[in-house]
Parts: structure tokens; sequence; C-alpha cells
């Protein structure tokens, strides 16, 4: 559980999916918050904005693509991560206009999530500053 | 000829057709006219001499000429009576020489004689006809009337000018007429060819141009916009379906993977691999059983399950299956019904059991009723539970590939969404049918499945 301290939400509703991206967070000491439908993401940042957002594409109700779309839509300017089974090009293309800060196919590798999101967190805190 | 005739445009074609039919209808036409208005003219001088020949032959007879008394002229006709002897007897202005000679007068004395021939004072072109008087004193005296027929020549000579001129003159004008109808009739099947050129599945819901009207052209527009619509929802369904297993596959390989990698910073924290390995093990299993929902689907798909490999009985087999299957704490399962077999082979029969009760035990909060009944032709597996039953949204696609009922049941037990799938494919396979429905006899969720009973 996140707490008040700035964290992470990972949505995906896939269970083990979602407990391998927070183990992965957390071990680099981020706090995570887990939502595992659209509307539960888009509920949790009005609730309290995260610091960054993994988000999958494929969940219940609205999809990841549309939860970008509205957060975009809404202003929120934090950095997004999408993931997704689905990795042509043309995937990648709607995620990126959609308003996502980057785009990583599954299987992907934890580092690599790692990384991206510690680089977009830190030049999200540098512009806030 | 035909294979030269098809490589050219249904509008070329159109025009050489009827180029093809007016020429000929237009020859046989003026052919048949020319004919006739020839026959026509000739026929009317003919009459004229013969009248001219039979009222002078008459007047012969009734009231005999004096010498030197000509016979009644006729404007543009001349006559000789010419006696026994072949000598004139009346003179004329055809001259003392008969204008037949002597065996024609010989032939004209036994019948109606008539002679084209050139005449003096009439030109080159005449016509004479000569009847003989046949008793009274005269009896043998020929009659010959002649007259020119140099102006029904020169009416038959305008005639065939005109169809000569005027017959092509004609067919060019229909023919072209034709080309421009077919051109303009073929024009909305050519925007809709240079449309459907154009039209990609990239851009799914562009339509080809609807011709207005109701006749065959926008028919046929209207039929292949229909077509149309049913491809691109087959291939919406199939990319769905591509999407769906996609999803399917690389989310337990993408936990697979991720397992092991956090596994692999901790190796030495002997929990955290055991762990790691229980969850690999987990998703491993999730892949095979995926990946044998696949296949399944894939045979029933290619024909590979048929009715014909025996009979099964349903009860025994439900129950054998059901006890197979691994128990959920406090769910209860009740058998009833009576024996019944129907047709398929028992490993068909297993799987649809297995799909049908590991989904009710799933989703039941106590209670799940597996009901086996038959009637005349077919048996019913019926298989209830007293759980919430299926989303309202999700009760006319419950048996659609990847329908993921997790979405509205809840994710934590959820399959692929494949299992009502398989079960639905296997008794389509085997002639039956499949039906999902909410209020159930335990007021959750009930599917029945119809299989041919075995003889």
């Amino acid at each position: 559980m996140a707490g008040l301290t700035p964290y992470v939400l990972v949505v995906e509703d896939d269970p083990k999916m979602a407990t391998i991206v927070e183990r992965c967070l957390q071990r680099a000491s981020y706090a995570t918050e887990v939502a595992t439908s659209g509307d539960q993401a888009l509920w949790a940042v009005l609730n309290r904005s995260p610091i960054a957002i993994v988000l999958d594409v494929m969940i219940p109700h609205p999809s990841g693509i549309e939860v970008c779309k509205h957060l975009r839509r809404e202003g929120w300017t934090g950095p997004i991560v999408i993931v997704s089974a689905r990795s042509s090009p043309a995937d990648r293309d709607v995620a990126l206009r959609a308003g996502a800060d980057a785009f990583m196919a599954k299987p992907f590798v934890l580092a690599e999530l790692l990384a991206t999101i510690e680089a977009l967190t830190s030049r999200s805190h540098r512009i806030d500053t | 000829m035909k294979v030269a005739l098809r490589s050219l445009s249904l509008r070329a074609r159109l025009t050489i057709l009827l180029f093809v039919g007016t020429t000929a209808v237009l020859a046989v036409a003026a052919v048949a006219l020319y004919l006739d208005v020839g026959a026509e003219a000739n026929s009317a001088v003919t009459a004229e001499l013969r009248v001219h020949a039979a009222d002078i032959a008459a007047t012969i007879n009734q009231s005999p000429l004096r010498v030197n008394q000509s016979p009644r002229r006729v404007r543009g006709v001349v006559s000789q009576v010419i006696n026994g002897n072949d000598r004139v007897v009346y003179p004329t202005d055809a001259g003392e020489t008969p204008l037949l000679s002597p065996a024609q007068l010989t032939r004209a004395r036994r019948h109606e004689l008539i002679v084209d021939k050139s005449v003096e004072d009439l030109g080159n072109q005449a016509r004479l006809l000569a009847l003989s008087i046949r008793k009274g004193p005269k009896n043998g005296w020929v009659v010959i009337a002649a007259t020119s027929t140099a102006a029904p020549h020169r009416a038959e000579r305008r005639l065939l000018l005109l169809l000569g001129v005027g017959g092509p003159l004609l067919i060019a004008a229909i023919t072209g007429t034709g080309w421009l109808l077919a051109g303009a009739a073929l024009r909305p099947v050519r925007r809709m060819a240079r449309e459907a050129t154009t039209i990609s599945l990239v851009e799914p819901g562009r339509r080809l141009p609807q011709p207005p009207g109701n006749d065959e052209i926008a028919e046929l527009g209207r039929t292949l916009n229909q077509m149309l619509g049913r491809i691109e929802s087959t291939l919406a369904h199939e990319r769905a379906f591509v999407d769906d297993a996609s999803h399917e596959l690389r989310t337990p390989i993408a936990v697979l993977r991720g397992e092991l990698e956090l596994t692999a910073l901790d190796v030495d924290d002997p929990e955290v691999v055991t762990r790691g390995l229980r969850s690999a093990l987990e998703e491993t299993d999730r892949l095979i059983r995926l990946s044998d929902g696949l296949l399944m689907l894939a045979r029933a798909d290619a024909g590979q399950i048929t009715a014909t490999a025996g009979a099964t009985p349903l009860r025994a087999t439900a129950a054998a299956t059901t006890h197979r299957l691994p128990s959920r704490d406090g769910i209860v399962i009740e058998i009833s019904g009576d024996e019944v077999s129907v047709l398929g082979d028992s490993s068909w029969i297993e799987e649809i059991v297995t799909n049908l009760v590991s989904n009710a035990t799933k989703y039941a909060a106590s209670n799940v009723q597996v009901e086996v009944a038959a009637d005349e032709h077919h048996a019913y597996l019926r298989v209830a539970d007293d759980g919430n039953g299926f989303a309202p949204t999700l009760l006319d696609r419950a048996f659609d590939r990847f329908a993921r009922a997790d979405l509205v049941r809840g994710r934590e037990d959820g399959g692929a969404g494949l299992g009502l799938a398989i079960v639905a494919s296997i008794a389509r396979a085997l002639g039956g049918a499949v039906r999902a429905a909410n209020e159930g006899p335990l007021g959750g969720a009930l599917v029945e499945v119809r299989l041919p009973r075995a003889s």
C-alpha cells in the first residue's frame, strides 16, 4: 500500500503480472498501488496523483489507451508507460499518440521497465522544479 | 473469337452485339424490301399490258377494225395485231415488222408470252406481252402490247441507293447510340470498380458508392456493400481473436520471465527461489492449459471432431469426470438424471463436462448441479450454479472465444475465456447445440448442452 508517499500506479488486470511489477518497483524503493480496471485507475489518479503509471492496454473498461487519452485530456502530465501484449508498430503508434511516454511489449525485461520509469520520473521531477 | 471477345470490355461487347444484330436485321429487311418493290413494279407493268392487250383482243373480236384503222392508243403503250401469217394487220407506232420473232409468235399462240427486250421508241428496257385470240374469225391472231420498263428500273435503282447509303448510316447511328447507352448504364459499375481498388482493410467502414434506384446495378451495389460488411465483421472477429490469443499467451510468458528475473536477483534467498519456482510452474501450467485449449479449438475448426467415433454413456461419463476434477472447499456438486448414450467419443464428452463443471465450480457460491436428461432424439447435459450468473452484456457472447468471464466475475481465478468456447465447438461438431442462461435452478448461471442420442 502506498500510503501518503509518492507511488507508482500499476494498472494490470492479471494479478500475477501486477505482483511481479509491484515487486520489481518495490525493490527499487518505489511505493505502488494496483488498479485492475480502467475505472479503478482513473479513480486512483483522481484520488491521489501517482508519480508514474504502468498501464496495461487490455484491461476491463475502459481500455488502457482510453485511460491514457482521458488522463492527458484532463491535463495529467506525469509519466505513463504503456505495457501491452500487442507488439506491432501500429500498436506502439496508437499508444504513443494516446499520450504515453513509453511503450513496452510483453514479455518485457523488468530492469528495462525500471530504468524507463526512473528516467521518466527524474525528468518529470526536473521539469517540475 | 470467343477469347478475343472476352478480352473486350462489356460495353464493347454489348456494342458489337448490337452492331451485328442491327446489321443482320436491317440487311434482311433491305433485301426483302428491294425484292418486294421490284416484284410489285414488274407485276404492275405486266398487269397493265395484259389489260391493254385483252382490250384490243376484245375490240377486234366484237367490232372488227377496218383496214387502215389502228387499235386504240394508250399513253406509253404500243401495240401490234399479228394475223395467222405473222403479218402486222393494223398499222401502229411499232411499225410493220412484228415485235416478236416467228418462234415467239408460235409460243404466244399456245400461251401468254412475256418478253423483256429492246424496242424502238421504247428504249432499251421494254416489256412485251403477247396474247392470242383463240376463237372466232380471228383465231390464231396475236395481240402484242409493249411498254417501257425504264421508270420502274430507275425506281429500283433509287431504292437500292437509298438502302445502300441509308442502311449503314442507320446502323452507325444505332450502334453509336448503343455505345453511349451502354456507357451510361455501366458508369455506376465503373465508379464502384474504381472505388473498390482504393478500399482496404486499413480503413474499415468504407463502402462502394451506392447507385440510386432499385435496378440490377443498384442491387449489385447493395449486395457488394453487404458483402464488405460481412468480410469486415469476420476480419474484426478474427483480429480480436488473435489479439486475445496474443494477450493470453504473452501475459503468462511475461509473468514467467519476470518471476525468473526477480528470482535471479535474490538467488541466495531460499524463500524467494521457492516462491519464484512455484510461480513459474503455475504459469507453465497456465500456458499448457491455454495451448491445449487453442489446440482443441483448432481441431474442431479443422473438422477433426466427429460424431462417428461411437457412443458414450453421458451420465456415467459426467459422474466419473466430475469426481476426477479438483474440488473446491465448500462447493457441493450434485449429479442427477437417468443414463442416456450420446454420439461421440468419450474424450469429447469428458472435455465438455470438465469445462462446464470447472467453470460452474469456479463461480458457484456453494452448489453446482449436473443434470442429465433426454427426449426422443437428444440428450441434455445441464450444469447450473448458485453464483451471480452471467453479466447481461456477456450472456449473448458467452460461447465466444476469449469471452473473458473474469471481466465481470472477478479475475482472481479467471481463465482465458476458452472453456465455454471449447464446449460449444465440440457440441456443434457432434451435431448438438449449446445454450446459456441466468436464473437457473440454483438461481445462478445455467449452461445446457444438447447432443444427439445414440440409437
